[in-house]
């Protein structure tokens, strides 16, 4: 098992700059998901690691050794691709043993490991087959076996699942997830979805604009977000972020709309709530928001309530089915020590 | 399938009407050609397209009046060379510019297609003085031996071509450990197989039909020369007998007709493909 490393990494194409002095580590055998909205870097980032983009400053090193001038067949990593990258040409068996033949291993071998992978992978049943003939779950599982049939140190993954539909995606989660817990490989998993990073990564880094936000644990980044932005990316839905006035212990939103805080100086500030912690209390409850029910979407599991508060949009989730309507004025009470307060300037968090 | 309307009929008819006069323009000189060929020397002038005695004299008087057979060949073989080293040359340049990043690839890849606005004759003459130098004047060399050294349509069909196939396949055989050599003719040569059929006709009948060139290296060499030469000298000296001018020129066309019907799917897949017309 391989640590991986990466130190102040800087990307430039010409006069513009995608990734702007970017760190973390990996430990050995860990599963990281680096998650960003569009255009963040990640997968310029994953690409270095790779070794398919030149690194314009820092380091990159697998297993202590910095590969930053080392070709990417020499890396020992493999790499699954968003649209698979199936050789279509070449059959479910052939795109598998492909990297074993080109590294010179004989037929018995190459056919021994395709067929220990397809095992794993259920698609013994499939090794004859074309990519053409096959579903896209198949594809995919196929990219997976082309991956672990070399046994490689590290496992890229460029937003793997995107290509597939819902329910697909859910269980091909699982099964990615599974199958790390089974080798024990050191897994890079590049996604834009946040739900995807937080089921299925030990670490999530969150990236945007080329800048790490934060890395940690999935529930660390969601009961401790180091700023606003990880604070409205991870969880879903979204936490509320409201601008507001910090002033003796408590946080005016709006004319007559103020939340209670911790005593701070006065300054501008970022309010955050998330949807699943506040609740809903009878009229007149010691600080309590007055509401007005906007939308009521509901899925069975929870009601997503969404309120106009003081001109603010204030968004809810109920786990407990209330009779609630459209126009129906109700009073949201934010749990005890469930806030976050963020810098209104720099975004940073505040307690 | 239900009844057609009477309104798409009317439509299907008038473009019925329309494609086959287009047709009728298209094969009627090639039929005429087919008719004159069959016809003795002294019903030349005739209009009609049957021939009143139709005969078969005019085939076997080509081949005593020119070495048929060896021309045919000369201008086969020279033919089969140029395409070889034109889909060889054309399709490895084309999947350098279209998959590898090296600085100023597109500046070069504009100076290559700007090449082609420069005519045949004005390298003419250069051309002739480096092949002399080598010693080559005289040979078929000069005929097949640039087609070794890329050409700009080409590069460019294979490219545009090479551009259709994601660049992740480029991506994960570097990974898999590939060299770009092996990446060339393991994953993207055989995925251009269409591309490829369609530009070896291109550069068949380019190579087939070329009068230029063999007439500057090869003026009267009839044993070396090719067979566009030997109907201009026949043109030269039989220009009064038409039914032997069109058994020689039928001669000429049939090969790449034959080679036109067995690859004619990709040929036009190739035509859509590069937009020409």
């Amino acid at each position: 098992m391989t640590p991986v490393s990466i130190r102040d990494l800087v990307k430039r194409y010409g006069a513009a700059q995608v990734l702007h002095g970017v760190s973390f580590d990996v430990a050995a055998g860990e599963f990281i998901a680096l998650v960003g909205p569009s255009g963040c870097g990640k997968s310029t980032l994953l690409r270095m690691v790779a070794g398919l983009e030149d690194i314009t400053g820092g380091t990159v090193s697998i297993g202590g050794r910095v590969v930053n001038d080392v070709a990417p067949k020499q890396r020992d990593i493999a790499m699954v691709f968003q649209n698979y990258a199936l050789y279509p040409h070449m059959s479910v068996a052939q795109n598998m043993g492909f990297s074993l033949r080109l590294h010179g291993a004989d037929r018995a071998e190459i056919a021994r490991r395709v067929a220990e992978a397809a095992e794993v992978l259920g698609l013994t049943a499939y090794l004859d087959r074309m990519p053409g003939q096959l579903s896209g779950g198949q594809r995919q599982r196929v990219a997976m076996g082309r991956a672990i049939v070399r046994q490689p140190q590290v496992f890229l993954f460029d937003e793997p699942l995107s290509n597939l539909d819902a329910a697909l995606r859910v269980q091909m989660r699982a099964e990615i997830r599974a199958l790390h817990d089974r080798l024990g490989t050191t897994s890079i998993f590049v996604t834009h979805d946040q739900v995807e990073a937080m089921t299925m990564a030990d670490r999530i880094a969150v990236l945007r604009a080329g800048r790490l936000e934060q890395v940690g644990r999935p529930l660390d980044l969601y009961d401790h977000p180091a700023n606003a932005f990880v604070a409205g990316f991870i969880g879903s839905p979204a936490m509320n972020l409201l601008p507001g006035q910090a002033a003796a212990g408590r946080v005016v939103l709006a004319d007559g709309l103020a939340v209670a805080t911790e005593a701070r100086a006065e300054e501008p500030v970022i309010w955050g709530i998330r949807p699943e912690h506040l609740e809903l209390v009878p009229e007149g409850t010691e600080g309590a928001l007055g509401a007005e029910v906007v939308r009521v979407e509901s899925t069975g599991t929870a009601d997503f309530v969404s309120t106009r508060a003081g001109g603010l949009v204030l968004d809810a989730l109920f786990t407990t089915r209330p009779a609630l309507a459209k126009g129906q004025r109700i009073w949201l009470h934010p749990m005890a020590g469930k806030s976050h307060l963020f810098d209104a300037e720099t975004g940073g968090r505040l307690q | 399938m239900t009844h057609l309307h009477w309104p798409n009929r009317w439509g299907d008819a008038l473009a019925f009407v329309a494609l086959g006069f287009g047709a009728l323009c298209m094969i009627g000189p090639f039929v005429w050609m087919i008719a004159t060929s069959l016809k003795p020397v002294a019903e030349q002038f005739d209009m009609a397209l049957i021939p009143a005695t139709p005969t078969l004299e005019n085939y076997p008087r080509l081949f005593d009046i020119l070495p048929m057979h060896l021309l045919l060949w000369n201008s086969f073989k020279i033919a089969l060379i140029s395409t070889f080293g034109q889909l060889l040359t054309c399709s490895m340049a084309g999947f350098i510019f279209a998959v590898v990043r090296f600085p100023f690839r597109n500046a070069i890849f504009v100076i290559l297609l700007l090449t082609l606005m420069v005519p045949g004759q004005i390298t003419a003459i250069p051309q002739f003085i480096i092949f002399r130098f080598l010693g080559l004047y005289g040979t078929q060399a000069p005929l097949y031996a640039p087609a070794f050294l890329g050409g700009a349509f080409g590069t460019f069909l294979m490219r545009q071509y090479f551009l259709t196939i994601p660049i992740e396949l480029a991506e994960a055989a570097r990974i898999d450990g590939a060299s770009l050599a092996r990446i060339f003719f393991t994953i993207y040569l055989p995925l251009a197989k269409p591309a490829l059929a369609a530009f070896a006709i291109f550069a068949f009948m380019f190579s087939w039909n070329e009068l230029f060139t063999a007439l500057i290296y090869l003026p009267s060499d009839l044993e070396k020369t090719t067979l566009t030469v030997g109907l201009a000298l026949f043109q030269q000296q039989y220009s009064g007998q038409w039914p032997l001018m069109m058994a020689a020129s039928l001669f000429s066309v049939a090969p790449i007709i034959i080679v036109f019907f067995l690859a004619q799917r990709h040929f036009i897949a190739g035509i859509s493909m590069s937009g020409l017309k």
